[in-house]
């Protein structure tokens, strides 16, 4: 599993990690679907989580479903989601394991007191069993 | 009445539907929309319902432009050409270690507490708020050697709450000399095992987590994140900077302190309030310079003195108190029981803590830095193992040994046949030396003879080879009959 991702890319997601710190920042990882998944944009969404946005994101749904529409037809897709940790690590946690889809990406950025210092990314391993993830190679180029 | 309608289906579960990304079904509500669209494909049944058949809460449905759940939830009627979606909820979050830990804050001492602690208390700059801010505090200590050996004891006696101890080594009896956290029944067992009993023997309400692993910068910021204070207690030169590094990085205190045969030095860097280690040294230095302990020996009691110097730096930041040795360098002399002091600042030009930092990600020196074991980057031609010098002096062949350790060493052990050159009077008993010999060095370990070797080469000296591995590799493979050091 890899995800190819061009590094001013990778730099817009720390950007946008920075730029929410203290609060969890989201948004939209697109870009070409097969293997490796070619991602060409991030695009930040808002964070609607109702309070604790220090601790908790949620993409808002009507981007979700306005960016799927734009998207719809042109080959490029919603590939998955990235969203930062502030004064944590760059790994999933159990809430977001609880809430993670399958086959998505979910690349997550970790801002230590407002720098990004870490960035990985992670997908849901296949198959039955307890629900893991599996970190993704991320080739950046 | 039912209507034609469209239901656009995310990527997820689109194989679901036959790789469909919609599906057309005929409903009258939002229900029956999808009670038709999971008959059709009874894959998505358990990806949209639970076994409640409740929609599932990490899915969103919309009815054109609008959340069902702001108009009739699944009742909601549809027109003909509606287009319903179903949208992934996205969401996450989490609790990190040192929320659960606050949430677990003890509040109050115990009777034994008051009576353990009861040095503490009567101190006014401790006293039960005090030595409740140390059991509510944590602190990283990095190396179990000679400088963790005191640091563990006396954080532990304080009273740390919670205690890290990184280290992936095996008790070895040349330790015995210096990290009394080890006693002669700890040989061969793993040091983190033998040092967290000896703190759990000190006192018990310390919770103890070992990371039996080397650091590297994968996950020294993930082990770091976890706790107040570090404590550099290392003993080689990648691990001393990755720890700098991730402390900047995090914003967290490194005390700092370091030993060499008879000296020591401390100091506390602390990224908002000083300077940094790099701020004094920007680079690592370069192989083979500064010799570790097995090299050029230490005076057992030096770490000692240098850890507890280091406990008592970590306590007073954890208390809040005193004047720590932030901006300060501690200089020790044990020779001359002498201390001094530099004064130290914050580099401008710093490549990981100014303004202009060009380090932003941790790095790994690798073991380039510290001893290596064959030698550095030699290659093949000038290098000899102790299998093939042992057959090379078996078959008579007339080979020029050539120890350029320390006469200290020399008196332990040596190989027979050998001259002593000390490596700093190589330059001046070259002379001695024919390019028309083969001509073998040693010393201990190999990174000594490995710099002697390259000091010939640049003379034009060609048949000259580096005994890999020193006399280490010499005692261990060839003759155990040798004491070794």
């Amino acid at each position: 599993m890899t995800l190819r991702v061009p590094k001013a890319v990778i730099d817009a997601i720390k950007a946008h990690g920075r730029s929410a710190y203290p609060e969890e920042g989201c948004g939209y990882l697109i870009g070409i679907p097969g293997e490796p998944r070619r991602v060409d944009e991030a695009r930040p969404a808002r964070n609607v989580a109702p309070d604790l946005r220090e601790r908790r994101y949620d993409v808002d749904p009507r981007d979700t479903m306005r960016v799927g529409a734009e998207l719809r037809g042109t080959g490029r897709e919603i590939l998955g989601f990235f969203h930062s940790h502030p004064d944590h690590a760059a790994r999933p946690s159990p809430f977001d394991l609880e809430r993670a889809w399958d086959w998505y990406t979910y690349v997550v950025v970790a801002v230590e007191k407002g720098r990004p210092v870490d960035l990985r990314a992670w997908r849901l391993a296949e198959g039955e069993g307890q629900r893991s993830f599996k970190e993704e190679e991320l080739e950046v180029v | 009445m039912s209507q034609r309608v469209k239901v656009i289906l995310p990527t997820p579960l689109r194989p679901y539907a036959g790789n469909q990304d919609a599906v057309e079904v005929q409903a009258g509500t939002v229900r029956d929309a999808l009670r038709a669209l999971t008959a059709q494909h009874a894959g998505l049944r358990r990806h949209l319902f639970d076994d409640a058949g409740a929609l599932r809460n990490y899915v969103n449905v919309y009815v054109n432009e609008d959340d069902i759940r702001y108009l009739q939830k699944d009742a909601t009627p549809l027109k003909a050409g509606d287009t319903i979606s179903i949208v992934p909820s996205i969401a996450g979050g989490s609790v990190t270690v040192m929320e659960r830990v606050s949430r677990a804050r003890r509040d109050r001492l115990s009777m034994s507490q008051v009576k353990r602690y009861s040095r503490h208390l009567i101190l006014p700059e401790v006293g039960i708020d005090g030595q409740l801010k140390l059991l509510n505090a944590s602190a990283l200590i990095v190396g179990a050697g000679g400088l963790g050996a005191p640091l563990a004891q006396y954080l532990a006696a304080a009273g740390v709450g919670r205690l890290g101890l990184v280290d992936f080594d095996v008790v070895d009896p040349s330790n015995l000399q210096r990290q009394v956290i080890y006693g002669t029944q700890d040989v061969g067992r793993p040091k983190l095992e033998a040092a967290k009993r000896r703190i759990e023997a000190i006192n018990p309400d310390i919770e103890v987590k070992t990371y039996e692993t080397r650091l590297t910068s994968g996950n020294a910021l993930d082990i770091l994140r976890d706790y107040d204070v570090v404590v550099d207690g290392t003993d080689n030169f990648p691990t001393r900077y990755l720890v700098n590094d991730a402390c900047v990085l995090l914003g967290k205190p490194n005390v700092y302190g370091s030993i060499f045969r008879w000296e020591g030095q401390a100091s506390v860097f602390w990224v908002e309030k000083g300077p940094c280690y790099r701020c004094l040294y920007a680079e690592p230095p370069p192989p083979g310079l500064v010799p570790s302990c097995a090299e050029g020996g230490v005076f057992g009691v030096l770490p000692g003195i240098v850890g507890t110097i280091q406990a008592t730096e970590a306590i007073k930041i954890l208390l809040g108190t005193g004047d720590p040795l932030v901006g300060r360098l501690l200089l020790f002399d044990a020779m001359r029981m002498r201390f001094r002091e530099l004064k130290l600042r914050k580099d401008p030009a710093c490549p990981v803590c100014g303004p202009e930092a060009t380090i932003k990600e941790l790095i790994d020196y690798e073991e380039w830095c510290g001893v290596p074991a064959a030698g550095a980057g030699l290659a093949g031609e000038f290098v000899i193992t102790p299998e093939a010098l042992k057959a090379k002096l078996d078959r008579g062949e007339p080979v020029v040994l050539v120890d350029v350790r320390e006469p200290m060493e020399w008196r332990i052990n040596r190989i027979e046949g050998a001259t002593l050159v000390p490596l700093a009077t190589l330059a001046q008993k070259v002379n001695e030396l024919s390019t028309a010999d083969e001509i073998v060095m040693y010393c201990k370990m190999g990174s000594r003879s490995a710099q002697a070797v390259n000091f010939l080469r640049e003379l034009g000296f060609r048949k000259v080879k580096n005994l890999a591995g020193g006399i280490d590799a010499w005692v261990e493979r060839v003759d155990s009959s040798l004491p070794n050091y």
